[in-house]
């Protein structure tokens, strides 16, 4: 069994009957991939149950991904408890968690109706009530995943261990995937781990948050998807990402940040940004790395080839990053 | 034996995808595929012209290592000749990987053992990776990365 009986919509159906009956599926009337994601295989699956008309996302494992290990129910086990603290996430309908059923494992959640922006989107470009709205709102739910406490993920004693504990994660996944030496990400592994900052909380970090991996309705966030990433950590790691690799109007900079501290108390220095733009960075290296190493060792989603393209433009700028996060240490000292 | 030579083939199969193929897919998942592929063709086609990238990379950093050995080479001897050394990695005819590889592995031992002479070496590399990086910034395909978002 593998990934085109899952996108069957018979052999789909099939497996409702006979593993999980209490869904009271009837008949599954189309599955769709989306083409968006790097990781995880997801897809729409409009189904009719007992209860009248569906639609799910069908979130399953892939072969290899970007940054394994992977772990569907540890995502599902995050969302179930983000809702009931009363995030916008999609609700759990059902985790898969024997990956004999389709070869790998896979969770189904509700799909959540809504519109997406890209980072750059044309539509937030020009300054306008709307776009100052999202601008708002992006910052608000950012800090409200900031402050959920019950996420059951676990946790680190300072901010020092949590930052090796994902440069540890980095390290072995370059190890795995790096197809010819690349001393500028050896070498910056190596300062990630020496410089890893303090902070002053740890918080839960969503770990890919940017505009489309939101979903909106009536200018209002309804959904906050791909929790794959999501860690306990500083919180000045998602502010960093949405400055670097999920960049655009939404980046909590300036007047944004401000809003961030006056609405959590989190406190982010500049040298911290710059650590963990450095690692965002450095993260995107290595995911372009794996989409390389992945192509080589037989996969055959090409997209992969221009992450990998992407990836190595990053390179350089990772090591620009040392030099700025060495200068900011010496005004500091 | 197909007559035309691999460039014109390459070129063939690309018009035949963007022709025929493309415009049929309804699929966007599809249609991305066969997108990237094309800019993975042109890639190809650029190689067969012009050879395997890293004999340029090969070159441009022998070159520019040549360049701060010399710099450092009057204040600094002994680290002047650990420069040479990891270069002489490259300094034989094998496969153009495999000497950038014992190059880079060279220059990782040499960025690690923090000798002050040494500082520069790092922009070195740095400004190799940038100029291959914006050579290589045409071979991405944007609609692909633009799906991923």
């Amino acid at each position: 069994m593998g990934v085109e009986e899952l996108l069957d919509a018979e052999a789909l159906a099939g497996y409702f009957t006979a593993r999980a009956p209490s869904l009271g599926v009837r008949s599954v009337n189309a599955v769709d991939r989306f083409s968006s994601g790097l990781s995880s295989l997801s897809c729409r699956v409009q189904v009719v149950t007992e209860g009248g008309p569906a639609t799910w996302v069908l979130r399953a494992e892939p072969d290899h991904g970007v940054i394994p290990p992977y772990d569907i129910g540890r995502e599902a086990a995050l969302l179930r408890n983000l809702h009931a603290a009363g995030l916008p996430v999609a609700e759990v309908v059902h985790v898969e968690t024997d990956s004999a059923a389709f070869g790998r494992r896979f969770a189904l959640m509700s799909f959540i109706e809504g519109e997406a922006y890209r980072s750059l989107d044309e539509r937030l470009k020009d300054e306008s009530e709307v776009r100052e709205g999202i601008r708002r709102q992006f910052v608000e739910t950012l800090a409200r995943i900031h402050q959920v406490q019950d996420h059951g993920l676990p946790g680190y004693a300072d901010g020092p261990s949590s930052a090796r504990a994902f440069v540890a994660v980095c390290r072995r996944r370059l190890a795995e995937t790096e197809l010819m030496p690349r001393p500028l990400l050896r070498h910056a592994l190596d300062v990630l781990d020496r410089e890893a900052p303090e902070c002053e909380r740890l918080v839960l970090l969503h770990g890919d948050y940017r505009l489309p991996n939101l979903k909106w309705r009536d200018g209002r966030i309804v959904g906050v998807l791909d929790w794959e990433l999501a860690r306990v950590g500083d919180p000045a790691a998602d502010l960093a990402f949405t400055q670097t690799v999920g960049a655009g109007p939404c980046a909590i900079e300036n007047d944004l940040a401000d809003y961030y501290t006056e609405l959590t108390g989190n406190h982010v220095d500049q040298r911290r940004i710059v650590y963990y733009q450095m690692f965002e960075l450095l993260k995107s290296c290595i995911i372009g790395l794996a989409g390389a190493h992945d192509v080589a060792a037989g996969g055959s989603d090409l997209r992969l080839l221009s992450v990998a393209g992407l990836g190595a433009t990053a390179e350089g700028i990772v090591s620009l990053m040392e030099t700025l996060l060495a200068r900011l240490e010496a005004v500091e000292t | 034996m197909i007559l035309l030579d691999s460039d014109q083939i390459l070129a063939a199969i690309g018009r035949s995808l963007s022709t025929h193929v493309l415009p049929a897919l309804a699929d966007d998942y599809a249609r991305l595929q066969v997108t990237a592929a094309l800019t993975a063709l042109d890639e190809v086609r650029h190689r067969l012209a012009n050879g395997d990238p890293y004999e340029t990379v090969n070159a441009e950093l022998r070159d520019r290592l040549v360049v701060f050995a010399d710099e450092v080479r009057a204040a600094a001897p002994q680290a002047a000749e650990r420069v040479d050394a990891a270069r002489g990695q490259h300094d034989h005819d094998g496969d153009a990987r495999e000497r950038y590889r014992l190059l880079a592995e060279a220059l990782t031992e040499l960025l690690a053992s923090d000798d002050p002479a040494l500082a520069g070496l790092r922009g070195v590399i740095e400004a190799q990776t940038m100029h291959t990086a914006s050579e290589d910034g045409k071979w991405i395909s944007w609609p692909a990365i633009e799906s991923l978002q």
